[in-house]
């Protein structure tokens, strides 16, 4: 009780930031921001915040990450709207909404589809941010008696989930992960002072900076992945525009189907702190639990508002979600959080729980963020739909060099460094040829963003203990983050064993 | 795809053999207090060497391989694309960047976007001015200046 009243307390201070008119203000350029880049196809809620992050270093830092954070929520809203009216994902997270958003729409319920979609949002991130704020303070708590050996485990553990319940290829994961800690080596080495994979640069004594990386792969790849995919690219023009009947309809269909919201939430949240998912499978999750138990399962796909509502709360509270390790353990929950945690780091912040405890204004403003960017959103989702709608008509070739430039420009002003542009070129083909061949760059960039927290942790360990790894053995609750995470880096073998047993099986019950 | 399969993870190969000989440089061993400079870089670059040659093998297994490309007028789009930024990136060191941008913004609404030359005149000379104001001016960044700057013939 004293925890929840503190946390309250906490809460207070945090609005008390939130509120104040520049937060606000970098707020909303944030939401209207990631609203635009929700609604464009193929730039990522990811891309977005990456390549706005150079930016935000410009800006003090309490409004810089609410800035940041602000993009994030814009784009889970944004995505709603594509989707909806032309079949068009702007977001991965909005592909589950096609299914029954677009039918809905062409059947001449657009207006109830998107605000049952905005207001299944608002609801999503507000019970995910009430979650958040009950639990946020007591694991914060528990992990401050981690020491070195503890915080390896964990970031151990958030690469494990990556191998163990990642859907991709096992062998792309672990490249993708080790190419990441192996960037971080570049540079002087932390205990001997040593150059290490310098080959006699100077450029490379500094090392590589997450942010142009970070840039490069998830902001140029993109734009170079949507060169190509807006060929042939057509849609179907459906009104956008909603009236008070349609807010109306919205509210009470999420009303009667208050089930379905409360369990895509709880279940979005879920997921959504499991380090390296994030939204896209929470909706698709949100999705096939409602279908999975609903009465009328038959009827979705056709446009029901239930198809539109569980994957949508569940994209949005996987979205608040996806912040809890990140703020709480220094662990992003999702690629996004992933570029969040690097624009900590670019703070000169060391994400975990010592940030949580000491700064307060910074942690608790951001939390008291998704409250206040929760509610502009919707005014601003209900009231610009149609305006919003019409972002798809604006050139291609005015909108790529716009986004190229304010790449190539951000990279350069963190360090002013040449270095730093052609980091964002290189890993822009290098980020475009890895998506295409599914690479998932989510290790990457955790990885990259991590690498030097685990090698110092990891250092640090077994200097405490005597170049011995037997100190990961003798504390209790490392060996048990270790085993699990040993367990998870297993599960992918474990798969494979059942797969291969089942097909046996299968194979001798056949008649000869 | 095959191809496109094999360039990456020879792109990689390659980064796991460099960086395998420097960790022999810089020590592989273990120390009393604990492991060496390369140690790390070792075992990371081991499993690199690991993970491509898995990939490789499942790649080569493959009984069909999707295009890498969607179609050949998708190729030559990100082609442009690309070839477009890396003029870019190259331009910047010899004209600054905002003379740069101004090249690059009219090149690619002209050739990519075919756009109607007083579209092009607009979006290349609002936006290197648009940055001069916002970084120069308003967020006190400096960018890098042309050569004529120093002679002051131009702002940037």
């Amino acid at each position: 009780m004293d925890m929840l009243l503190e946390s309250l307390y906490k809460l207070q201070i945090g609005l008390g930031v939130t509120l104040q008119p520049y937060a606000l203000f970098m707020m909303t350029v944030g939401l209207l921001l990631g609203l635009v880049i929700g609604v464009l196809p193929g730039l990522g809620g990811t891309a977005g915040v990456a390549i706005m992050l150079p930016l935000a270093f410009l800006v003090p830092r309490d409004v810089g990450i609410i800035f940041l954070a602000a993009i994030y929520w814009g784009a889970l809203y944004g995505g709603v709207i594509t989707s909806i009216l032309f079949a068009i994902p702007g977001e991965p997270w909005s592909v589950a909404l096609i299914f029954d958003g677009y039918p809905m729409a062409k059947k001449g319920q657009a207006g109830l589809a998107l605000t049952a979609a905005f207001f299944s949002s608002f609801i999503g991130m507000i019970i995910g941010s009430v979650i958040f704020v009950v639990a946020a303070l007591p694991i914060a708590l528990f992990a401050l008696r981690f020491g070195p050996p503890e915080m390896f485990a964990i970031i151990m553990l958030a690469f494990s989930t990556f191998v163990g319940l990642g859907r991709g290829s096992v062998w792309k994961t672990l490249v993708c992960t080790a190419i990441g800690l192996m960037l971080t080596t570049v540079g002087l080495d932390i205990v001997t002072g040593q150059p290490r994979l310098t080959f006699g640069s100077i450029a490379f004594l500094s090392g590589f900076h997450f942010v142009p990386v970070t840039v490069g792969l998830f902001g140029l790849g993109e734009i170079l992945i949507n060169a190509e995919e807006r060929i042939g690219m057509k849609f179907e023009q459906i009104s956008a525009k909603m009236g008070w009947k349609d807010f109306k309809a919205g509210i009470l269909s999420i009303w009667h189907r208050l089930g379905i919201t409360m369990m895509g939430t709880i279940l979005g949240f879920f997921i959504g702190t499991l380090p390296g998912t994030g939204a896209t499978p929470a909706s698709f999750v949100g999705y096939g639990v409602a279908k999975q138990y609903s009465k009328h399962p038959e009827k979705y796909g056709d446009g029901i508002v239930e198809g539109v509502i569980a994957p949508q709360s569940a994209a949005q509270a996987a979205g608040t979600g996806s912040l809890l390790p990140l703020v709480t353990l220094g662990i992003p929950g999702s690629p996004t959080a992933a570029v969040l945690l690097a624009g900590l780091f670019m703070y000169g912040l060391i994400p975990g729980p010592r940030l949580f405890v000491e700064e307060t204004t910074f942690i608790w403003g951001l939390i008291a963020s998704l409250f206040v960017a929760n509610a502009i959103c919707l005014v601003i989702c209900l009231a610009g739909t149609p305006l919003l709608a019409s972002i798809m008509r604006v050139p291609w070739a005015i909108l790529t060099p716009i986004i190229v430039v304010a790449l190539i420009i951000g990279a350069y002003a963190m360090r002013n460094f040449m270095f730093d542009i052609w980091c964002v070129f290189i890993f822009g083909v290098l980020g475009y040829a890895m998506k295409k061949l599914n690479y998932p760059l989510a290790p990457l960039a955790v990885a990259l963003v991590l690498g030097s927290m685990a090698e110092a942790d990891l250092r640090r360990s077994l200097i405490m203990g005597d170049g011995s790894i037997a100190i990961f053995f003798e504390r209790p609750l490392t060996a048990g983050i270790l085993g699990f995470a040993f367990l998870l880096f297993a599960l992918p073998i474990a798969r494979m064993l059942i797969v291969k047993i089942r097909g046996a099986m299968g194979a001798g019950k056949q008649p000869a | 795809m095959r191809k496109a399969e094999f360039l990456v993870a020879g792109f990689f190969a390659v980064m796991g053999i460099v960086t395998i000989i420097e960790s022999f440089r810089l020590g592989v061993g273990y120390e009393i207090w604990g492991p060496q400079a390369g140690f790390i870089i070792f075992w990371l670059s081991l499993l690199t060497l690991v993970c491509v040659g898995a990939i490789c093998t499942q790649s080569w297994l493959k009984k069909k391989a999707k295009p890498f490309f969607l179609s050949r007028i998708a190729m030559v789009q990100t082609g442009y694309v690309a070839l477009t930024s890396l003029i870019f990136v190259c331009l910047i060191p010899l004209v600054g960047q905002y003379i740069a941008i101004f090249i690059y913004a009219g090149l690619f609404s002209a050739w990519l976007g075919k756009a109607r030359w007083y579209s092009v005149a607009a979006i290349s000379i609002i936006m290197p001015t648009a940055i001069f104001w916002a970084f120069e001016k308003g967020l006190m960044v400096p960018l890098i200046k042309s050569p004529v700057y120093v002679k002051g013939w131009l702002p940037f």
